[in-house]
């Protein structure tokens, strides 16, 4: 099949946390906590992960003090 | 009269006599300023994201209180002094909305998204150099595996079973993002 060469359309992104109408971002929320990082632990940007800047600003803060509580690590063990 | 929450974890050498002794100190330090403990949570004893002063394990416990700004400024004090504390952290808690309990125990179920991206370049791009460090990452990664297998794969299934049969087949797009996680621990074996 040929390729077709048409321009890649980008879709516009949504904050996933209004989406699930999240009021705050707790630090406790491990989980939450681990797919706003990649795999090498770095906080996701928000031109990759859509947030918006309300939500993205709580993840900060939650993934800083996650971290320095050991429920998150600050970069992943292989890469260590 | 704030709302805070303090989060500190303790060295797992600490029995359980001992963590109650800790406990007893900071309720004492928080209501002899007149303040007053409104929860006491005991997560337990649970891995770190990594070994703080050699240890991989800490007992986390969670207290809540309400009192005045000086408190804080004592209880980091005494949190400093004290050689069986690892870390801590207070915060200013206005009404969370989280139950401070939720997360507890061990959970290393988030593990599965490190490990994707961890065996991810083994066969590819790798140089010279980098080879001799792989067998030692594979090695790390599959201690981990046996407890991560276990939990997010029965989490994962039970969320596909709840599903309707049509359903599943359907969206097929949201089922294996669901099942992503088992499927991912499953190849991995």
């Amino acid at each position: 099949m040929p390729k077709k060469k048409t321009a890649r359309v980008p879709r516009r992104k949504v904050c996933k946390l209004c989406l699930d109408r999240v009021e705050r971002v707790d630090y406790k929320d491990e989980k939450r906590l681990m797919r706003a990082i990649t795999d090498r632990g770095k906080i996701v940007p928000r031109r990759i992960s859509g947030n918006c800047s309300r939500h993205q600003a709580q993840i900060t803060r939650a993934v800083k003090r996650a971290r320095a509580l050991a429920l998150i690590p600050f970069v992943n063990d292989s890469y260590r | 009269m704030r709302e805070y929450e303090t989060v500190f974890i303790l060295h797992p050498q600490v029995d359980e006599a001992g963590i109650e002794q800790e406990i007893e100190k900071v309720k004492q330090t928080i209501e002899g300023a007149e303040g007053e403990v409104t929860g006491v949570y005991k997560w337990g004893r649970r891995k770190l994201a990594y070994p703080i002063r050699k240890t991989r394990d800490g007992i986390y416990t969670l207290i809540r209180f309400r009192s005045g700004p000086e408190v804080l400024k004592e209880l980091d004090r005494r949190f400093k002094l004290n050689e069986s504390v690892l870390r801590h952290l207070t915060v200013h808690s206005d009404g969370e909305p989280h139950p401070p309990e939720h997360r507890g125990r061990d959970r290393r179920t988030e593990r599965s998204h490190f490990r994707r991206g961890g065996r991810g370049p083994a066969g590819g791009d790798g140089g010279g150099e980098t080879h001799e460090q792989r067998p030692a990452e594979r090695e790390t990664v599959a201690r981990e595996q046996p407890a991560a297998v276990e939990q997010p794969a029965a989490v994962e299934q039970s969320a596909a079973v709840e599903q309707p049969e049509a359903a599943e087949k359907t969206s097929a797009g949201e089922t294996s993002a669901a099942g992503d996680a088992a499927s991912g621990s499953g190849t991995s074996e």
